[in-house]
């Protein structure tokens, strides 16, 4: 039994000489606070239209009386919607990855992956992100110490990861998770590479860029600025700013080959009880100059309705908004 | 001249059977010895020995014993004037008393050594002659003990006389030593007690029975535990130890110890057994008992029930076999049923002084400078120690601790710190040495653990939510340790520990551990 025991401390001994393992970083826990949030890049309740102008017109089409399904509600709902699909593309694939640790660490570089795509078999996809300077704002300052980082993707057969990546996304420090960044989604070149999960992404359509920009730095009310390019060139830009809780703002700027409209704003707002108004006006195109205006109470229903295009007006807009003319 | 004193004892003991009479027995042992002197091994266990055989067969019931372990002189004091009052208001009802004073540890400089503590032996000498019963009998098993009796009416067995006087009962004092005044007193790991006390012990029991009348005398086990402590340390390095007897007992002049007739358990070595001394082993391997078994002479031995090996040594081979002891009855040691056996295979677990002790600690731990890779925290923990394994002043430490703090991880590109909570366990080993002085124990060593450490972060932050990391971390440990009562202890100690970091990059981290633990021993 001695001779067992001296032999068990002197094994102990010389496994002291094997080192350590594991996963505790400090560097990996500061890369993964650059990483947007997923509050960062979705609106709850946002407007989105579908990128086109035709939505819009269509939806207001539809609502004709005071207590009507209010179709620019549920447009908003369903914006909303889309949009926070769009971006529960990259985010989902951020969080997973960095639920495990990163394969590769460098002083300035960590790599996660590569990892077998899941929804698209012989695919692999891998985050890469650098500690650099970085830029967002061109009328900014200068640039300052901020992390960039890809989500690439390639077969697993090839050599090469493809460019442009899936994403690619900018980070200026702010605060944890939070701060002023940047997301380019390369849809386009996604679509085309024939990697099977970007086939079952319908809702992408004709979407050929998606950048999305955020600011949720502690001083600075949230916002987050898109702007989608679709294969004709179209751009749709949305701007959304948090008003209050649960109360916000989206800004329309679509640009369209409609004769009638070439260029149409919009502005949605509600309230933390949703109530909510829609103002659309076309700046450009022969019915330049007209607009509309469609309001809904807490039940969804139109509360007020002013559409000269299809002449009808019904309500008391004073009485029967939330909001006033923005 | 031994011949002439067993001729005596069994003179005496037939001339004066023992009397009723009320016995009150103080027993203490200390294994530390305090400044300069070498913890013993089998002191506490001594003491426990002779405790039990005086209650199991020394008519000294319990309320009337007190057992001190690793106690300090003024306990011990304070235990002896428990039992004189015990005495004193036994005599004044009129009843004759026997206190009996046994003591187990260290002896120098004319003290008894108590851990950090020292009874005179003169002090308690006076004390002892002086206290309220009719017999007193004080037996010290400790180095240089003879000069307890170094004084008037004492000289080195066995050239002792007994005053006979038959007219009255017996009267006085009596004093027996393991050892001479110049005498080191020797433990045995082959029989894990002391030379004296075991053979007293075994003695005691029946084998020191020279008069076969179911009685063991004091005269009776003296010369018992003289002749085989003598036998068996004649050949030891440190030379023959001889115990020593200072009899002082006036009137019917001989006590009766124990009254092995009493219990009718036991074993028997029937006359045409071989002669020789057997051993008779319990099932942890220890010596509980021995008998010079004499060629045509029937020998008796009161054992607790259970079941015992029989071991005989002889020159080439052992003759070994097992006896069961049955609760009331008396077996008998059958030589056809011992079987012959190498020596490798000898029974007694011999040079295992090994005790084991528990303890629960806690403890505070902080690292050198570097706070922002792991935070101070906290900590409970297990300990299981071995003693006196690879050697008497050694200790082996096994230990399981589980602490957990709150932590932050300061990001340098980043404005502001992520908060964790820490956890860290770890098992570990370690090798002291020991510096006894009384009942403080210095103790310094070396030390080597298995830490796991981890940490939990909010998800919402950080989505991989938890890290981890495994290291072997060795160190050193020293502090100090504390008997405070009987096998309890307290610790207090530092330990400081090394750990290799290697995951963001190679660093080389040191930190401290400050720490308390409340143990006992076995």
């Amino acid at each position: 039994m001695r001779s067992s025991l001296f032999a068990s401390f002197s094994a102990v001994l010389l496994l002291a000489g094997s080192g350590c393992g594991g996963d505790w970083s400090n560097e990996d826990v500061e890369f993964a606070a650059s990483l947007p949030h997923r509050s960062d890049v979705t609106v709850s309740l946002p407007l989105q239209s579908g990128l086109s102008a035709s939505g819009l017109r269509e939806s207001g089409a539809t609502a004709w009386a005071v207590g009507d399904p209010s179709t620019a509600a549920t447009d908003t709902r369903n914006a909303a919607h889309g949009l926070d699909m769009t971006a529960e593309l990259f985010i989902t694939i951020l969080e997973t990855a960095t639920r495990t640790p990163p394969n590769v660490r460098t002083q300035e570089l960590r790599i996660w992956g590569p990892f077998p795509a899941n929804d698209s078999p012989g695919w692999e996809l891998q985050i890469v992100m650098t500690r650099q300077p970085v830029v967002i704002d061109a009328r900014g300052p200068d640039p300052i110490e901020g992390f960039y980082w890809q989500i690439q993707y390639k077969e697993v057969s090839a050599q090469d990861w493809r460019q442009p990546p899936l994403v690619e996304g900018f980070y200026q420090p702010g605060e944890i998770r939070h701060g002023l960044g940047a997301v380019m989604f390369y849809a386009g070149e996604f679509r085309a590479s024939g990697m099977p999960s970007a086939k079952n992404l319908s809702d992408l359509g004709t979407l050929r860029r998606l950048f999305l920009v955020y600011d949720t730095r502690a001083d600075q009310p949230h916002t987050i600025v898109l702007q989608a390019t679709d294969d004709a060139g179209q751009v749709a830009t949305i701007a959304y700013q948090e008003l209050a809780t649960l109360s916000g703002r989206l800004v329309f700027d679509v640009h369209t080959n409609d004769p009638n409209a070439t260029h149409l704003q919009a502005a949605a707002r509600w309230t933390p009880e949703f109530r909510g108004r829609s103002d659309m006006a076309v700046v450009e195109g022969m019915a330049a100059g007209a607009h509309a205006v469609e309001c809904w109470d807490g039940q969804q229903n139109v509360s007020f309705v002013y559409n000269p295009w299809n002449g009808i007006i019904a309500g008391d807009e004073q009485r029967d908004c939330a909001f006033g003319p923005p | 001249m031994r011949n002439l004193l067993l001729l005596a004892a069994l003179v005496l003991a037939q001339a004066a059977p023992a009397q009723q009479l009320r016995r009150l027995a103080l027993i203490a042992g200390n294994d530390e010895g305090g400044r300069d002197t070498k913890p013993l091994v089998y002191a506490t266990g001594d003491a426990r020995k002779v405790h039990e055989i005086l209650l199991q067969l020394g008519g000294v019931q319990a309320d009337d014993a007190r057992l001190l372990l690793n106690a300090r002189p003024q306990d011990l004091l304070s235990a002896l004037s428990e039992l004189e009052a015990r005495s004193a208001e036994a005599r004044r009802r009129g009843d004759r008393t026997a206190l009996l004073v046994y003591f187990s540890g260290h002896a120098k400089d004319g003290a008894l050594r108590m851990g950090d503590g020292a009874l005179p032996l003169d002090a308690l000498k006076a004390r002892l002659a002086a206290a309220p019963a009719d017999i007193r009998l004080g037996i010290f098993d400790a180095c240089r003990s003879g000069a307890m009796v170094r004084t008037k009416g004492v000289r080195r067995a066995p050239a002792f006389e007994v005053q006979s006087d038959a007219r009255a009962d017996a009267q006085g004092m009596v004093i027996l030593t393991s050892s001479a005044s110049d005498e080191d007193s020797q433990e045995s790991d082959s029989i894990a007690g002391s030379y004296f006390t075991h053979h007293l012990v075994s003695g005691l029991r029946g084998d020191a029975d020279r008069s076969g009348d179911g009685r063991v005398s004091l005269s009776e086990a003296y010369a018992y535990a003289y002749d085989r402590t003598v036998a068996d340390t004649a050949e030891s390095a440190a030379g023959a130890q001889h115990p020593t007897f200072s009899y002082d007992l006036a009137g019917n002049g001989d006590l009766v110890l124990t009254e092995v007739s009493s219990r009718r358990e036991g074993l028997r070595f029937p006359a045409e057994a071989p002669q020789g001394v057997y051993y008779l082993v319990d099932g942890r391997g220890r010596v509980v008992a021995e008998v010079l078994k004499e060629a045509g002479a029937e020998r008796r031995i009161v054992l607790s029930p259970g079941r015992y090996r029989v071991k005989r040594r002889l020159e080439d081979r052992l003759r070994i076999g097992d006896v069961e002891v049955q609760g009331g009855a008396i077996s008998t040691v059958d030589e056809s049923r011992l079987r012959d056996a190498p020596f490798s295979d000898d029974p007694v677990k011999g040079g295992s002084r090994a005790t084991w002790s528990i303890g629960l600690a806690a403890a505070y731990q902080g690292f050198f400078g570097y706070q922002d890779y792991f935070p101070p925290s906290g900590s409970l923990g297990l300990e299981l120690q071995l003693h006196h394994y690879f050697r008497s002043d050694w200790m082996l430490d096994f230990d399981a601790t589980l602490g957990g703090g709150k932590g932050e991880v300061p990001l340098s590109t980043i404005s502001g710190t992520v908060p964790y909570q820490f956890t860290q366990l770890s098992v570990g080993s370690s090798i002291i040495t020991q510096w006894p002085m009384g009942d403080l124990v210095p103790f310094a060593g070396v030390r080597l653990s298995f830490m796991v450490l981890g940490r939990r972060f909010d998800p919402a932050i950080f989505a991989k939510e938890y890290q981890a990391m495994f290291t072997w971390s060795p160190g050193a440990v020293v502090g100090v340790k504390w008997h405070f009562a009987g096998g309890w202890h307290a610790v207090a100690r530092l330990r400081l520990q090394y750990l290799n970091y290697n995951i963001d990059e190679n660093r080389h981290f040191g930190f401290g551990e400050l720490g308390a633990m409340v143990g006992y021993a076995f």
